[in-house]
């Protein structure tokens, strides 16, 4: 039990609020890990031709019926063509799983790697070079 | 023979009785109600035990032909249909995908999530509700939110869940009475209930989610009254010829939708799922029984009372999980089972000989015919390793599972088609290492495409369910998802993907009338009785997978907005 001494009193509180700045950054980080999925693609996973071809094969087997061939199906939008989806975003919605309106994509990071939703990501990344379809 | 409660024996003013006349009116205040002597004079029978103010069975009736014997809203008044009150369950995930049940007077049923309400059926309002506290895994498979409806008898009603568990509850006042773990979703590839549970006697019989998982499907029974387990039946047969190795183990199978039970012979007919790995056949070369076959069950004790396998050794995910269709033709007591393959089977119901086969699909080209005689497959196209190979119908079927209509007043099957096709590259994949969103289908590519040399299109179309003589038959541009209802009145009830109800002239598919919803539908039309006046009732409500599987060569469905509403519709 801490007990309060008047001569040590600011030193004391000082080292005492410095421990709970740290632990509370700390958790922070920590929490923001945890909803975040805990990894950031890196940019040589993103452009090694290897792990985009990885992540073709499994998106072709586990997500084309919800997500089309090459990414073109879906009842949301294609995935091909989108500079707007960040391999951060695309990450954690794999990872995650999502609920819009009456849509369900399930959660995957209990079914898939971190390292195999990486190959996904990749890929997904890759089709932002598909042309428009004619 | 009891018809009608009390309640409904009171009978005001009921429509009909304009109609009929002094005898009619008569027999009313003798208290026989008019209705009956009305479909004796039209010569609709009801079946025995089927109370027509009722919808008290998932499919309508003992028949599972979702016809209603109801006439009072008919050809010539239908125009005058009006909203008379509408349930809102509060959560839009997943769709509304019910069909209610409908006893007394009381509309039961389930929405997203399993979440269960009871409603007086003349005016929406809520006398009920009851939400098990799922297991958090229902969030991680994919056959989530899903919940067809639930089941009602023996003074409860019955609910099967996603995370695996059958429930009973008290008829009226909703509280759990027992509750019995069935399947282990966590443990067993996401296996789980998304229909309703079906009562044969005392007994509850439930099918779960199995063909297109790594897993050794089962047909369960419990007893309806306290929920102990009374017997399995494994729906992959026990023979190393069928399913040579361990492949049985992730043989799929299972049956998803509820069954058809027969109570003048005390039979259960089910329809089973396909195996698994769904494309991917080079594992488990046998006819793969008893998977793609319907099936007779004696439902004391789950035992074969015959079975007919209509897709020896499927590699096209054909599964053969939808209605069983009890009808008469020529003396002979049949049932007709339309299949996802594109074909319908008509059987006889005592021994499952062979009646006939006739397809409902115009381009498929997985088989090149089936022998209407002997039901073989002729000139099969199996996928193979590393090659790309066109399959017909697809991945969804000639009709998803949503149910269609017979009327035995027109003799006609009124159902829902569409035509569409999809390259397949198989390939084998690991059982093992399958988690909870995974499916077991055995892919390396698949790509959803039209049918050689014309786009792909929808239908609504009434055909002669013995011979599949068409009839009528009505384009849709993005193919109807939800389940049809044919009633006495002449009419044929059935909707769009984006929210459109038609109620058709059964005879030859003019539209008498139409209204708006404002989102599709994909679970049921019921129709039912209050105190004589007839509502007819509708789950509005677009969404289920499929149509997460439609886009590539049904983009307009993209704009389906999804919802969840019970709408109810009565006369002015």
């Amino acid at each position: 039990m801490l007990q309060r001494r008047s001569g040590l009193r600011n030193e004391e509180t000082g080292r005492g609020m410095r421990r709970m700045l740290v632990l509370a950054t700390g958790s922070l980080c920590m929490l923001q890990m945890l909803c975040a999925g805990a990894v950031e693609p890196k940019e040589a996973d993103l452009s090694n031709p290897e792990v985009i071809a990885q992540g073709k094969k499994r998106f072709n087997r586990s997500c084309f019926y919800c997500h089309g061939y090459e990414g073109t199906g879906g009842k949301g939008a294609t995935l091909q063509r989108r500079a707007d989806l960040t391999p951060q975003v695309i990450f954690d919605t794999i990872s995650n799983g999502r609920v819009r309106g009456s849509a369900t994509m399930p959660p995957w990071k209990s079914t898939l790697s971190e390292e195999e939703i990486i190959q996904l990501v990749a890929y997904i990344v890759s089709l932002r070079d598909m042309p428009e379809p004619k | 023979m009891k018809f009608f409660t009390a309640t409904q024996r009171e009978c005001p003013t009921p429509d009909f009785l304009t109609r009929a006349g002094e005898s009619a009116r008569t027999l009313c205040h003798a208290g026989a109600c008019g209705l009956v002597a009305l479909m004796a004079m039209a010569g609709i029978a009801a079946a025995a035990g089927d109370n027509p103010a009722d919808w008290p069975v998932y499919h309508g009736n003992s028949k599972s032909s979702r016809f209603s014997a109801l006439d009072s809203i008919n050809k010539s008044n239908v125009k005058r249909l009006k909203v008379a009150w509408i349930h809102q369950p509060g959560e839009i995930t997943g769709g509304l995908q019910a069909t209610p049940i409908v006893i007394d007077g009381v509309l039961y049923y389930s929405s997203a999530n399993n979440k269960v309400q009871a409603l007086d059926a003349a005016t929406g309002k809520e006398l009920w509700r009851y939400q098990p506290k799922l297991d958090p895994i229902v969030n991680e498979i994919f056959f989530t939110a899903s919940s067809r409806g639930v089941t009602v008898g023996l003074g409860k009603v019955f609910l099967a869940t996603l995370d695996g568990r059958l429930i009973g509850l008290d008829q009226k006042t909703g509280k759990e009475v027992w509750q019995t773990q069935v399947v282990q979703t966590r443990k067993q590839s996401g296996n789980n209930f998304t229909s309703p549970p079906t009562l044969a006697g005392d007994v509850l019989v439930i099918a779960p989610t199995s063909g297109d998982s790594a897993q050794r499907g089962k047909i369960y029974a419990v007893d309806a009254n306290t929920g102990n387990p009374l017997w399995q039946f494994d729906t992959i047969k026990d023979d190393p010829a069928s399913w040579p190795g361990n492949s049985g183990d992730t043989g799929g199978g299972g049956g998803w939708l509820p069954g058809t039970y027969d109570k003048e012979t005390d039979t259960l007919y089910w329809g089973v799922g396909n195996p698994a790995p769904d494309y991917y056949g080079d594992e488990r070369k046998g006819d793969n029984l008893y998977t793609d076959s319907v099936i007779a069950l004696d439902p004391k004790t789950g035992k074969l009372k015959w079975h007919r396998q209509e897709l020896p050794h499927d590699v096209w995910d054909f599964d053969s999980t939808y209605e069983t269709v009890l009808f008469e033709r020529g003396g002979k007591k049949l049932l007709f089972h339309p299949t996802k393959a594109g074909f319908v089977w008509v059987m006889e119901r005592d021994t499952g000989k062979l009646h006939n086969v006739w397809p409902y699909s115009k381009t498929y080209n997985f088989v090149k015919t089936i022998d209407p005689k002997t039901g073989e497959l002729i000139g099969r196209q199996d996928p193979q390793v590393g090659q790309e190979i066109l399959i017909c119908p697809w991945i969804l079927g000639s009709r998803s599972w949503n149910h269609g209509a017979y009327s035995p007043k027109t003799g006609l099957w009124y159902n829902n088609v569409m035509e569409a096709c999809n390259t397949v590259k198989t390939a084998k994949q690991d059982p093992t290492k399958l988690g909870p969103a995974d499916l077991y289908y055995g892919v390396e590519a698949v790509q959803m495409v039209p049918p050689p040399n014309e786009p792909a299109s929808g239908r609504f179309e009434a055909r002669d369910p013995e011979t599949g003589k068409v009839k009528w038959s009505v384009p849709y541009s993005v193919p109807g998802l939800g389940c049809v209802m044919a009633t006495a009145g002449g009419l044929v009830f059935n909707a769009d993907v984006f929210g459109t109800l038609y109620a058709y002239d059964a005879d030859n598919g003019n539209v008498l009338w139409n209204f708006n919803m404002g989102s599709g539908v994909r679970g049921g039309i019921v129709s039912y009785a209050v105190n004589g006046k007839q509502y007819i009732v509708v789950a509005s409500g677009m969404y289920s997978h499929a149509v997460d599987f439609m886009p590539p060569v049904f983009p307009k469905i993209r704009d389906a907005n999804g919802g969840s509403a019970l709408i109810a519709f009565t006369l002015e």
